[in-house]
């Protein structure tokens, strides 16, 4: 027997815990289905309550929604009752199931009991979907004019759903509102009038036909004002105030657009802010409504003062409510009456105490609001109060708010820094850097304040130190900008000394641990040195010791700058030109958005410039030119103010001063042409002396604030050196090929000035003409005129081509500044002949706005083809690895790198075959190898087909190998030798013993050399490793022709004590055995371990010693072996060897020094287990930055995957290293057993790599080959496949 | 509009449920839940009201300038969701005379009344609102028209146990 609803919800709550309570409700829904099932009428009713039940606790109840359909299709109103509330609460509009109901719902919409009526309403009024409501509308029309009021209001909402749903009903409705306008029911009126409302808003013509209801609701608006009592529909005093709120509504909707209605209801809403005075709720709901139509309608003046008035009375109270309302509505309306709002000013401010924080934030809106440029200081300051007042929470929207403020309006300037600055006291840390930015920009603007703002910041800082950080960076920005300033006495202020500003620096530089107020600080102090006149000396010893702390920073960035002012602090040359005051900084709106860092300063961005010859040696010659570039302008401009005041003062030399700046690069595709061009565009921005900065900010707009855009820049340019490179090098290599041609070569950046103050009355001189580009073969001159005009430069660019191919597509591209006019004159072609053959030109006249202010700047662009010929869409790759053959397995580093083959035909080898293929590398690669008879070098070639930019594909053409030092190839040096290609990869030796699939006639010819190149580095390369020339390596430099170099910088001395503890090669051994035989004993223990461990003896230790970067080793510093007898002692090691590298990579946090014990062991009777590893060794990563003491992570590991954590301890000092092992050290260590037991003393043997080939047309041999070549490599794949099944098999099986 | 009637206890658990708009299940949850949490860290001083960009729970039919206009009673929190149509000291009133309502219908109603009668609560809510527009505030009417229908309903039970089966849907 199934529970009563009653009993089960009894259940349900009684449920201890949750499971019970799903239990109890799973077990009554399948009663309830069982039940729905047997079509069990009787119990329908209750069954349905009971799932709504359920559904309502949250549990699935869909079952039951059949069953509501079922029960309003009864006739009986229990039934009818529960099956519309079943509906209701189960079945949404979306529901299919609903069309099912339209046609009960129907029958019951005219059922003889109002009741019924009425639920068939509810439920289509609540429910119902479109379809519905066009199916019902004809029967909801009836319903309103049903004689019973109950029904009557209902059919009206019913109405209104309808209408929301299928607007085009409308009409049908719209006849019948007047008659329920005047229905005796208040309830049914309400519901006509928000239906009129619905209506109004809907359709203009409505809404006109419909203000003639005006009066009609004035009249009974007024009948419910006057008549004193009736208990029916009193609340609290007011008559029926939902009706008085929804009439007051339809009058203001009614009187929006129209003046006539306007008149006739607005002295009425009057009347009723006027004559309501309760003070609960109510009423002021009623007054809020009118005030709200009032606002709303056409009113007069004096009748929206009324209402504003009272939303004031409103704010006055001390009900929350009646302030969140009444603020929301000054809001709205305070852009429409500005004068009515500002006179609750006050009252609005005093909001800004409220408790409730939705109150508050509406205040402050408004407040802002509000602002003008009269009652800016009084309200600011009030906001000002209100910022020290407030929570934390709001500080950062109303520090934002308060600068936005200051911006839009234009007020007293002392004043409005001075208000920044408060707000960067106060809610420093709340606001962004634009802030920061912003305020510095003020500064910068208004000289005749900057004394009086920076010592206001100083005796800010002075009194108390620990500021925000955005008041110390502006602070600091200030005083090393204006430092001059503070020496004198302003308003108020005492002059103060340069030691105190110092000291105050140095406090401020200390404490602080933000990045980058710490820049500006040391910005500060480098720009202080050039500020006093008085104490110089003193100065820049004390800023020297001073940025010398942070030379040795752990941030990349402020150890650059540092040294980098600590450079600048020796060429006292420059230093004053650089370091001279800004000029008012200009900021585009639309920049300053993005603009984060536009307050860092423009030595920053003469740092940043001199960081560019770092990354590229090239740039070297760009920044020279710069810096040429940067003395001369700046002559110029001196001169510039000298001779100001006698402009006709004969010309100088340096008048006629034009420079340029050349900045070629290549690149292979024209997307990236222009952001390169911005980036180096910005690089030489930077170097611009600042007077040309705004000059260059009209042309640029990417480099508009070269603050911003600086970074940006310099990191692209950056990742574009570090891709470019390559890339570089092999577009010239394939144009020495000329494989591939498309090259586009563009891309200079031309910067011309000319002097102003060539005199006018002269006779004009000839400029001379210049290069402006030489670059690949491609020069271009630029010839100068005067023209008519005097601002007016005739230039006349001469193009001349020495390649030996002509340059087609030549598309030369000119921009000038804004000030400037440019008219391109048309070229006189677009081919350029090859061989200096002949010319083209193109003539262009610019036009200097600016002239005698400012020099004209060119910026050029050009873009060619050589050779016509669309780029080869196929590169070859070189690989070499190494192969130890005894031990069938791949060590070293494997070099890749894409190769060059030359296509070109060698005649004077006479060993060249008809048929056969050779391949010819161009390039010489260098190893340096452990000498072993079972050492493979293993020569792998790829072709890489690509198909666009990311789509690549890598086949493999085939392989070789050479044994370098087994017996019967002695003869392999200095001689060309032949080898064979194989087919497939070189990972078919890890199966087979040698490659067997010869790719027919297909020759590697081969030139290997012992050489000398590399003997001066040998210490420097790593073993069993490969590069070639244009592998770029730490430390060594490619000096002429073949031969690398040590940096000749490197010469000292550096002293390694190790000390060696009682046990710690015992315990060694221990950890060994240990890890190493667990693997082969299942019974391991202590008796097999004494047992191994007299059979295991230590052969030889030595310490080998590297400079490492935490990846891989860089350089070897060198190698020593330790007597195996002296263990207790301390041993001490003087390393000859390159240790100033140490020094220098001592400032570089990423490198560190890496020191390994190598254990040779012999394992005695335990060989075969040494096949499982290689080399045992223990290393200790020394981090070489000056701190006192490291401490390393330390493991123990080894090869085969068994892994033992120590916790040691380590101490290195700075100058000798004490290396005690495995007590309390920490030591990173690595154990790996050596195959090969008696090690020879690493001889070394040094040769080139020549590949070279005897037969040409390789590439044309290859191309034809390709299919071939992919058919076989499929093949081989599958063969590997199957190798590899049956090799796992195998393993299997021995386990 | 009124948007939703929401009715919660002082635990966060939700007694009475009624939206006018079709929203996901999870969705109502979650926003019950939110904005429960939103109101009782707001102490019973402040202002009734609550914006809706205080509440992160997003509703596609719903625009911003919904608000949450709530009040607190004993165990049991009243949310009346509305959008800006709706006068916010308006619908305060109108929690007070459903709430009224409740209290006459039940005879000092209680949270436990919500429990066991939601049915009724519908019903009673049915005679006030309809699809999100007030129609009735006269409580007595109101409390009226639904013991009339209760009185009806239980007549039909009394009716109905003399029927065997009930004609319609028969196989």
């Amino acid at each position: 027997m199934s529970l009563s609803l009653r009993d089960l919800i009894r259940s349900v709550r009684n449920a201890k815990t949750i499971s019970q309570a799903r239990e109890t409700i799973s077990n009554e829904s399948a009663k309830i289905r069982t039940s729905f099932r047997s079509e069990d009428a009787k119990s329908r009713p209750k069954n349905v309550m009971k799932a709504l039940f359920i559904y309502l606790s949250g549990f699935n109840a869909n079952y039951a929604q059949l069953e509501c359909l079922k029960l309003i299709a009864m006739p009986s109103f229990i039934c009818k009752k529960v099956g519309y509330l079943g509906l209701s609460i189960l079945l949404d509009e979306t529901e299919d199931f609903l069309v099912m109901a339209t046609n009960n719902i129907r029958n019951d919409l005219i059922s003889e009991s109002k009741y019924t009526i009425g639920l068939a309403l509810t439920a289509l009024g609540n429910l119902g979907s479109e379809d519905m409501a066009r199916d019902l509308a004809p029967e909801v029309e009836n319903a309103m004019q049903h004689k019973d009021a109950f029904v009557k209001k209902k059919a009206v909402l019913c109405a209104f759903r309808i209408i929301k749903k299928v607007p085009e009903t409308i009409d049908r409705f719209v006849g019948r509102i007047r008659l329920l306008l005047s229905d005796k029911n208040h309830s049914v009126v309400m519901c006509t009038l928000q239906l009129v409302e619905l209506m109004v808003e809907k359709d203009q013509e409505i809404r006109k036909k419909f203000e003639k209801f005006t009066v009609g609701l004035c009249r009974m608006l007024k009948s419910l004002l006057e008549v004193p009592y009736s208990p029916e529909y009193d609340v609290s005093g007011i008559t029926d105030p939902f009706l008085q709120v929804h009439i007051i509504k339809t009058l203001g909707l009614l009187g929006e657009f129209s003046q006539d209605s306007s008149e006739i209801s607005s002295d009425l809403l009057g009347k009723v802010i006027n004559g309501i005075k309760s003070n609960k709720n109510v009423g002021n709901a009623v007054v809020y409504e009118a005030v709200l139509s009032i606002l709303r309608m056409k009113s007069e003046n004096a009748i929206r003062m009324i209402a504003i008035n009272s939303l004031s009375k409103f704010l006055m109270r001390q009900t929350n409510n009646l302030r969140y309302v009444a603020l929301n509505t000054l809001a709205k309306i305070v852009k429409t009456n500005p004068k009515a709002v500002q006179k609750h000013r006050k009252i609005i401010v005093e909001c800004l105490r409220d408790f409730d924080t939705s109150i508050r934030k509406r205040a402050l809106d408004l407040v802002f609001l509000l602002i003008n440029e009269k009652n800016a200081k009084n309200l600011i300051k009030e906001l000002l109060t209100y910022l020290f007042e407030t929570t934390h929470e709001f500080r950062s929207e109303i520090a934002s708010k308060i600068c936005f403020a200051l911006e839009r309006l234009d007020q007293d300037q002392k004043w409005q820094i001075e208000t920044l600055i408060d707000v960067l006291t106060v809610a420093g840390q709340y606001v962004s850097e634009n802030e920061t930015s912003k305020t510095i920009n003020l500064i910068s603007k208004y000289s005749e304040l900057q004394g009086y703002i920076t010592h206001n910041l100083f005796n800010l800082l002075l009194k108390d130190r620990e500021r925000s950080e955005k008041l110390i960076q502006v602070a600091s920005w200030a005083i090393g900008e204006y430092g001059d300033l503070l020496l004198e006495r302003v308003e108020s202020y005492d002059s103060v000394s340069p030691i105190q500003i110092l000291d105050l620096l140095e406090y401020l530089l200390s404490n602080t641990k933000d990045e980058l107020t710490r820049f500006y600080i040391l910005n500060a102090l480098i720009k202080l040195t050039v500020r006093f006149q008085t104490q110089q000396k003193e100065v820049i010893e004390r800023v020297k010791s001073l940025i010398q702390r942070f030379e040795t920073s752990i941030s990349p960035e402020i150890q650059q700058r540092s040294s980098e002012f600590l450079g600048l602090l020796e060429k006292d040359d420059i230093r004053f030109e650089i370091l001279d005051k800004i000029p008012p900084i200009i900021i585009q709106q639309e920049q300053e958005q993005e603009s984060e860092s536009e307050t860092k300063e423009k030595e920053k961005e003469k740092e940043k410039a001199q960081i560019i010859p770092i990354e590229d040696p090239k740039k070297q010659i760009l920044n020279s030119s710069n810096n040429n570039n940067n003395n001369n302008n700046n002559n110029i401009i001196q001169k510039d103010q000298e001779t100001k005041p006698i402009p006709k003062e004969k010309p100088k030399d340096s008048d006629n001063l034009i420079t340029f700046i050349t900045t070629p690069t290549i690149k292979t595709t024209t997307q990236n042409t222009n952001q390169l061009q911005n980036t180096i565009l910005t690089g030489n921005n930077i170097n611009q002396p600042k007077n040309d900065l705004d000059l260059l900010d009209t042309i640029f707009k990417t480099t508009v604030e070269p603050d911003k855009s600086q970074p940006k820049g310099i990191e692209m340019l950056k990742k574009q050196l570090s891709e470019g490179i390559l890339e570089q090098n092999q577009n010239q290599n394939q144009n020495q090929n000329q494989n591939q041609n498309q090259n586009q070569n563009q891309n200079q950046s031309l910067n011309q000035n000319q002097n102003q103050n060539q005199n006018q009355n002269q006779n004009q001189k000839k400029i001379p003409s210049i290069i402006a580009f030489q670059k690949d073969g491609l020069t271009i001159k630029l010839d100068f005129k005067k023209g008519n005009v005097i601002n007016n430069t005739i230039i006349t660019a001469v193009f001349s081509n020495s390649n030996q191919q002509s340059l087609t597509n030549f598309k030369f591209q000119v921009a000038v500044p804004k000030f400037a006019q440019l008219k391109l004159g048309p070229p006189s072609g677009n081919i350029i002949p090859p061989n200096n053959s002949g010319i083209m030109t193109q003539p262009l006249s610019v036009i200097n706005g600016m002239y005698g202010k400012k020099a004209l700047i060119l910026r050029v662009r050009i873009e060619y083809l050589i050779n016509n010929t669309p780029k080869e869409n196929f590169n070859f790759f070189l690989f070499i690895s190494l192969f130890d053959q005894s031990n069938r397995s791949f060590f070293g580093s494997t070099w890749k790198k894409q190769i060059l083959i030359s296509k070109e035909k060698e005649k004077e080898k006479e060993k060249e075959k008809e048929n056969s293929i050779s391949i010819l590398i161009k390039e010489s690669i260098f190893g340096f190898l452990s000498e072993n008879e079972n050492l493979v070098i293993v020569l792998e070639f790829a072709l890489q087909k690509n198909f666009n930019k990311i789509q690549k594909e890598i086949y493999g053409i085939g392989w070789s190998i050479i044994k370098p030092f087994s017996e019967e190839n002695l003869s392999i040096w200095n001689k060309i030798i032949s080898i064979p290609l194989f087919n497939g990869t070189p990972r078919s030796l890890l199966i087979l013993q040698n490659p067997t699939k010869l790719i027919k006639d297909c020759y590697i010819h081969l030139y290997l050399q012992k050489t000398e190149m590399i003997k001066e580095i040998l210490h420097l390369v790593p073993i069993n490793f490969f590069f070639s020339k244009s592998d770029n390596i730490p430390g060594i430099s490619k000096s002429l022709g073949n031969h690398f170099k040590l940096n000749p910088l490197i010469n000292l001395s550096f002293k390694i004590q190790l000390f060696f503890q009682k046990n710690f090669e015992l315990e060694l051994l221990d950890c060994l055995i240990n890890s190493i035989f667990l693997n082969f004993y299942q019974e391991f223990n202590q008796e097999i371990s004494n047992k191994i461990k007299k059979s295991i003896k230590i052969e030889q230790r030595k310490l080998s010693i590297e400079v490492h970067n935490g990846l891989k080793s860089i350089r070897k510093l060198g190698e020593f072996f330790l007597d195996l007898e002296k263990k207790d002692e301390k041993i001490i090691l003087n390393l000859p060897g390159p240790i100033h590298v140490i020094n220098q990579i001592r400032k570089n946090p990423f490198f560190v020094l890496k020191l390994e014990l190598i254990y040779l062991i012999d394992f005695g009777n335990f060989s075969s287990i040494q096949k499982h590893l290689e080399k045992k060794s223990c290393e200790l990563f020394c981090n070489l930055i000056n701190q006192e003491k490291v401490e390393f992570p330390f493991f123990i590991s080894i090869s085969k995957g068994i892994f033992f954590p120590f916790t040691t301890k380590g101490v290195l000092r700075k100058e000798e290293m004490i290396i005690p092992m495995l007590t309390n050290e920490q030591i990173k260590m690595r154990i790996q057993t050596n195959l090969i037991k008696k090690e020879k003393q690493f001889p070394k043997t040094i040769f080139p790599i020549k590949l070279e080939n005897s037969e040409g047309n390789l590439n044309k041999n290859l191309e034809e080959n390709l299919e071939e070549n992919l058919e076989r490599i499929q093949k081989y794949r599958e063969e590997i496949k199957e190798l590899e099944i049956r090799r796992k098999f195998e393993n299997h099986f021995w386990k | 509009m009124i948007k939703a009637v929401i009715v919660v206890n002082n635990h966060g658990k939700p007694r009475f449920i009624k939206f006018y708009d079709e929203i996901p299940e999870e969705k109502r949850i979650k926003l019950v839940k939110e904005v429960f949490q939103k109101i009782t860290q707001r102490g019973d001083v402040l202002c009734n009201f609550l914006d809706g960009t205080h509440v992160s729970t997003e509703i596609a039919d719903w625009s911003s300038d919904i608000k949450f206009v709530y009040r607190h009673f004993a165990t049991l929190y009243f949310i009346f969701v509305i959008d800006s149509s709706e006068s916010e000291l308006g619908t305060l009133d109108l929690i007070q005379v459903f709430v009224e309502a409740l209290d006459q219908a039940f005879e000092n109603i209680c949270e436990l009344d919500i429990i066991f009668h939601p049915d009724r609560v519908l019903y009673i809510l049915d005679q006030m609102i309809m699809g999100g527009l007030v129609f009735e505030t006269d409580i007595k009417q109101i409390v009226f028209i639904s013991e009339e229908c209760d009185r009806l309903a239980d007549e039909a039970k009394i009716k109905g146990q003399g029927r065997d089966k009930d004609p319609s849907f028969r196989k």
